[in-house]
């Protein structure tokens, strides 16, 4: 069982590595939306590091929103979710080693970047690394729950539209907890919370969407 | 012939729906290793259909498809470990190169050989391109690409959707002389054909039938 998911990621990753625009795209965007902030609400460095959070959470989930197609669509349009069943993959091997590259590749580069963005809003380095942290536990949940919605309009005309409506109210606990903790970081309060709670999300989303996502490719692909 | 080596598919009784409408009147048949059957049919008679039916990847059917007497979706089947199938969308990834999408499919099921992969893009002819990208194939050679799968992934079952589709008579004829050897060698064969296939020793034919609807209109009419 263990040896398809490794397999798998591997694909997904020689795949994503000949293609590139697959990561740059999303984290392209998450650089561009964030820096248009301080030049349209204010430069304000107290007023900047009070909003950075909200920016940096809400910037993520919609770069990472934005990865999803990639994963799914396309390796349902040329047969290859199909193929991948009929030689014995379980579907829940298929949404887990997905949701894992999708992490990988789109993920920890806005990991990566986060802090440089922190520094341009001025935010503190224990806020920086709470930010780090959060989107760290954060994002393979977003990637978990959005391969749910993924499946469910694999082969919809217009299912990018569908898809958001879908997962975003999902999205939503990950983002309250993700930017409160940084919040509290931020004004120098007890953060272990908002982070504990994030890593139970994680959890529930990790024992759920393989699930939930493989019945959803079955019904999709009939 | 060592009874552990024979297998059986069988389908009983089967009918495909689309939209709740029968597309074809009910099929059995059963293959036994060594095997072959063509299914044949007008454009849109539903030969995709009831071969992804076959595959399990469709639940738009009522009737019993087994193998080896076991239900092929039952949890201890060891169908899907025997089962190949080439459709209409070949699962070939664009972006990787030949030998990178055939070791993935044959390190699903199988232990890495890329010796066996060589000797059949030779045989097919498109040795020199196991480091070109799929992308930059034609129809022809990415369709001779997806059939290298039938000796790197050594299963018994082959299910087949139009395979001499973009073949040359080439390709074709060392198709029918692949599926003879594997007929041979005990395995079995499903595949739908436009053309006459009479390279093929022994090849079962089976053609689907309109259902009577006007029959089934009339019968109910005078009922009420």
């Amino acid at each position: 069982m263990s040896q398809p998911i490794g397999l798998l990621i591997r694909r997904e990753l020689a795949v994503v590595i000949k293609s590139r625009s697959e990561f740059i795209y999303p984290l392209a965007f998450f650089v561009i939306v964030t820096s248009l902030f301080p030049l349209a609400v204010t430069p304000d460095p107290v007023q900047l590091a009070f909003i950075a959070p909200g920016v940096i959470w809400v910037a993520a989930l919609l770069s990472i929103l934005m990865s999803f197609n990639g994963f799914y669509q396309q390796d349902y349009d040329e047969g290859g979710l199909e193929q991948l069943l009929i030689s014995g993959v379980s579907g829940t091997n298929i949404v887990l080693s997905k949701s894992i590259a999708n992490w990988i590749v789109t993920g920890l580069p806005l990991i990566l970047i986060a802090p440089v963005l922190g520094v341009l809003f001025n935010m503190n380095p224990t806020a920086n690394l709470v930010t780090m942290l959060s989107l760290l536990i954060g994002i393979p949940s977003l990637c978990l729950i959005g391969s749910i919605g993924m499946c469910l309009t694999l082969g919809l005309r217009n299912g990018g539209v569908l898809l958001t409506l879908l997962v975003l109210p999902l999205f939503i606990p990950v983002l309250i907890f993700g930017a409160s903790a940084v919040q509290a970081a931020s004004t120098g309060l007890n953060f272990s919370g908002q982070l504990a709670i994030l890593l139970a999300l994680l959890i529930f989303s990790l024992l759920l969407a393989p699930f939930a996502g493989a019945a959803a490719i079955k019904v999709s692909i009939e | 012939m060592s009874n552990a080596q024979h297998n059986q598919f069988k389908v009983e009784n089967l009918a495909v729906f689309r939209a709740e409408i029968p597309l074809f009147d009910e099929v059995s048949f059963s293959l036994n290793s060594g095997e072959s059957i063509q299914i044949s049919g007008a454009n849109g008679s539903g030969k995709t259909s009831l071969l992804r039916c076959l595959c399990g990847t469709s639940s738009r059917h009522q009737g019993d498809i087994s193998w080896n007497g076991e239900a092929i979706t039952g949890t201890s089947s060891t169908f899907y470990s025997q089962l190949l199938y080439l459709g209409h969308s070949l699962g070939l990834k664009p972006k990787l190169t030949v030998l990178q999408n055939l070791n993935f499919f044959q390190r699903l099921r199988f232990n890495k050989n890329d010796q066996i992969i060589h000797e059949t893009l030779n045989q097919l002819n498109i040795e020199g391109y196991h480091d070109e990208l799929v992308a930059n194939l034609s129809a022809g050679q990415k369709r001779r690409v997806s059939l290298c799968r039938l000796f790197s992934e050594p299963v018994k079952l082959w299910v087949l959707d139009e395979p001499m589709v973009a073949l040359d008579a080439q390709g074709q004829k060392w198709l029918e002389d692949s599926c003879n050897a594997h007929l041979d060698s005990g395995g079995m064969i499903i595949l739908t054909s436009h053309q006459k296939l009479k390279g093929i020793n022994g090849l079962q034919q089976l053609s689907l039938v309109k259902p009577d609807f006007s029959a089934l209109i009339a019968s109910q009419d005078a009922a009420q």
